[in-house]
């Protein structure tokens, strides 16, 4: 049964911008599930919202919709989706507005909140959970109305592992049912087992097949000094009045030049180390924990620590991408020249006069890291800077990292997964509520 | 091929001038400001009125703000000036719609929004210009009053003007405005 239809529809940001597609056909069957590939910001974001008639841009050519057809569509920030301030109160919002009474909600809830994976309880606040628990409870906000079609952007990039098998269970079973899953993705082959449509979205025009492009630049394996950057007693990390996040029975050591990577599940507590580290997370027990020497406090290191949020349209605030690169020079007295000469080396001079509030996620992660880089902080900590990228950015990433490592900056990074074929000095994996560091030798990283 | 287009407010345009008129009417009743100075509610008027402008992008924005301003005013009983309070958010919002009608070929966006600022700052004074005269003011005193309110209320008008263009820049950064209008293209 057809549900949606795109008949040669074109879109644009405005009469004078660039398309952003061109007379693209697409058909949408129920019980079909098709993934969108594409480079970082060629549109597939724009695309998921067109189809689900979220678009209020206007647009060329026909979209047929099926009458009552029901979409839900799960974008790739979810906070931006979130209205409620507790899990329970999020996901019944919807059932709300259709005036169910609390005793038909409950069960409503819960089975859509164990269909997604998140064993919460419903009181509780949606403020503690991270980034890829919140996906999760986007999805299940989406599936309590039993919506005809399901529209995901980049689940890969916001789940661990678990949550992915878990997600891909959960399509097997709604296409069963006769729902139409519609996803983009970067990482096309993690949902091969459910997906029968690959489609890449590419210079406007979609066609089908999967996107793929070669990656060039790997993170380069370097020696590093003897300077301490963050040093560390074991410890417990808690959040007043919880019981320990996580426990670290050894001590930890960072010294400058290191790549570490963290890795571990949705909500383990690697966003929440990261902000500890630049001294941003307030409610928590006091950490033996210093950096630089000293106990982290928000705002004391000035120029010598670099924070890149895992929501990077939280530290973008100018009105346009060389504004926002040109804000961290001027802010430490550096050459605002180098901005425009930065943007260039990262094949970013295309968007310099652009939003980066319009940027898609990729392109916002790139430009915020650029506004980081571009000072050269001796610490760099980066909360998963690799959600949204393809292979062409993941280049401009580590081109970015390699030349900050060369200058003796140390790196962390938080990713759901280790990085497969990078050279890190350390792995710092949180599980089962502990913190685990392994060293690896240079032999080891080289021979990757 | 079709092209989606709407015609009249669209509902988050409306929503918009519905904020900047409640806005408008909340910081004047709440801040209340005694500063001495006649006209300094040209600043806010001037302000928020060619913010929806720019923001809408349509002719009409500014005589609903006003309008909406004015009836808020009005049924709140916010100032002194019982029901002719509604005439001194609504005349100035029509004058300024009517220059706005008149210039809006001419010079860049910077000059129109001072210009139709002025003459908002007319219309207001010419509503006080009024009042003088029908409680039994000389016209002398009359015309001496109008004359330094236009040249205060110019004064607060322009800057508040001026205070326009920066903050719709943002909105669009952020893309809160995307109006397909020629206005749009000039910000």
């Amino acid at each position: 049964m057809r549900l949606i239809e795109l008949d040669g529809v074109s879109f644009n940001f405005g009469s004078r911008q660039p398309w952003v597609f061109r007379d693209i056909t697409f058909r949408l069957d129920s019980g079909s599930c098709h993934c969108i590939t594409g480079p970082t910001g060629s549109g597939k974001s724009t695309l998921l919202q067109l189809l689900a008639g979220l678009q209020e841009r206007p647009f060329e050519g026909g979209v047929f919709r099926r009458q009552g057809m029901l979409a839900g569509l799960v974008m790739q920030d979810p906070q931006v989706q979130l209205l409620r301030q507790t899990v329970g109160a999020e996901v019944a919002f919807a059932l709300e507005n259709l005036a169910l009474t609390s005793e038909q909600m409950v069960p409503m809830v819960q089975r859509a909140l164990r269909r997604v994976g998140l064993f919460v309880s419903l009181d509780c606040p949606i403020n503690i959970l991270s980034l890829g628990q919140k996906y999760r409870l986007m999805m299940a906000a989406q599936l309590v109305c039993n919506p005809q079609v399901l529209l995901l952007d980049e689940p890969w990039a916001q789940l661990d592992n678990l949550g992915v098998q878990e997600l891909t269970m959960v399509i097997r079973g709604l296409v069963a049912e006769g729902i139409a899953v519609v996803m983009c993705e970067h990482n096309p082959a993690a949902f091969e087992e459910v997906v029968d449509h690959y489609w890449q979205l590419s210079d406007g025009v979609l066609m089908s097949g999967i996107y793929r492009t070669e990656k060039r630049i790997p993170l380069q394996a370097q020696a590093h000094s003897d300077d301490v950057i963050i040093e560390a007693e074991p410890f417990e990390y808690r959040f007043h009045g919880d019981a320990p996040l996580f426990a670290c029975e050894q001590p930890l050591q960072v010294c400058a030049g290191e790549l570490v990577t963290i890795y571990g599940n949705n909500g383990t507590g690697k966003s929440s180390l990261m902000k500890a580290i630049a001294g941003m997370q307030g409610n928590i027990a006091p950490l033996p924990l210093k950096v630089f020497g000293e106990r982290p406090k928000v705002g004391h290191y000035g120029q010598r620590l670099g924070l890149l949020m895992q929501r990077p349209n939280r530290q973008l605030f100018e009105n346009t991408v060389l504004d926002e690169v040109a804000f961290s020079l001027r802010r430490f007295g550096l050459p605002q020249e180098q901005a425009q000469a930065l943007l260039e080396e990262l094949g970013l001079g295309e968007l310099a006069e652009q939003s980066p509030h319009k940027l898609s996620y990729g392109q916002q992660h790139l430009v915020a890291l650029a506004s980081l880089v571009c000072y050269q902080p001796q610490l760099l900590l980066l909360d998963d800077p690799l959600a949204g990228l393809d292979s062409e950015y993941f280049d401009r990433f580590c081109m970015m990292i390699n030349r900050l490592r060369q200058q003796g900056t140390a790196v962390l990074l938080s990713s759901h997964r280790p990085l497969p074929h990078t050279p890190v000095s350390q792995q710092w994996q949180i599980a089962d509520g502990l913190l685990l560091p392994s060293t690896c030798t240079q032999d080891a990283a080289y021979a990757y | 091929m079709t092209t989606n287009h709407s015609r009249g407010f669209k509902l988050q345009d409306a929503l918009f001038i519905g904020f900047c008129a409640t806005l408008l009417v909340a910081l004047k009743s709440m801040l209340r400001l005694k500063l001495g100075l006649a006209g300094h509610s040209m600043l806010l008027m001037s302000f928020f009125y060619l913010t929806c402008y720019c923001t809408v992008g349509r002719i009409g924005a500014i005589t609903a703000c006003g309008v909406m301003a004015g009836a808020v005013a009005a049924i709140l009983g916010i100032g002194n000036g019982g029901p002719l309070i509604f005439m001194k958010f609504f005349a100035p919002a029509l004058a300024m719609e009517i220059v706005l009608v008149l210039v809006q070929r001419f010079t860049n966006l910077r000059w129109r929004l001072v210009i139709v600022a002025l003459a908002g700052t007319l219309a207001w004074a010419a509503k006080g210009l009024i009042e003088d005269l029908l409680v039994g003011m000389s016209w002398q005193v009359a015309l001496a009053r109008f004359s330094w309110k236009v040249l205060q209320g110019g004064i607060f008008a322009v800057v508040g003007a001026l205070l326009v263009l920066p903050v719709v820049r943002r909105l669009k950064a952020h893309d809160l405005v995307h109006s397909e209008s020629k206005l749009d293209q000039e910000l």
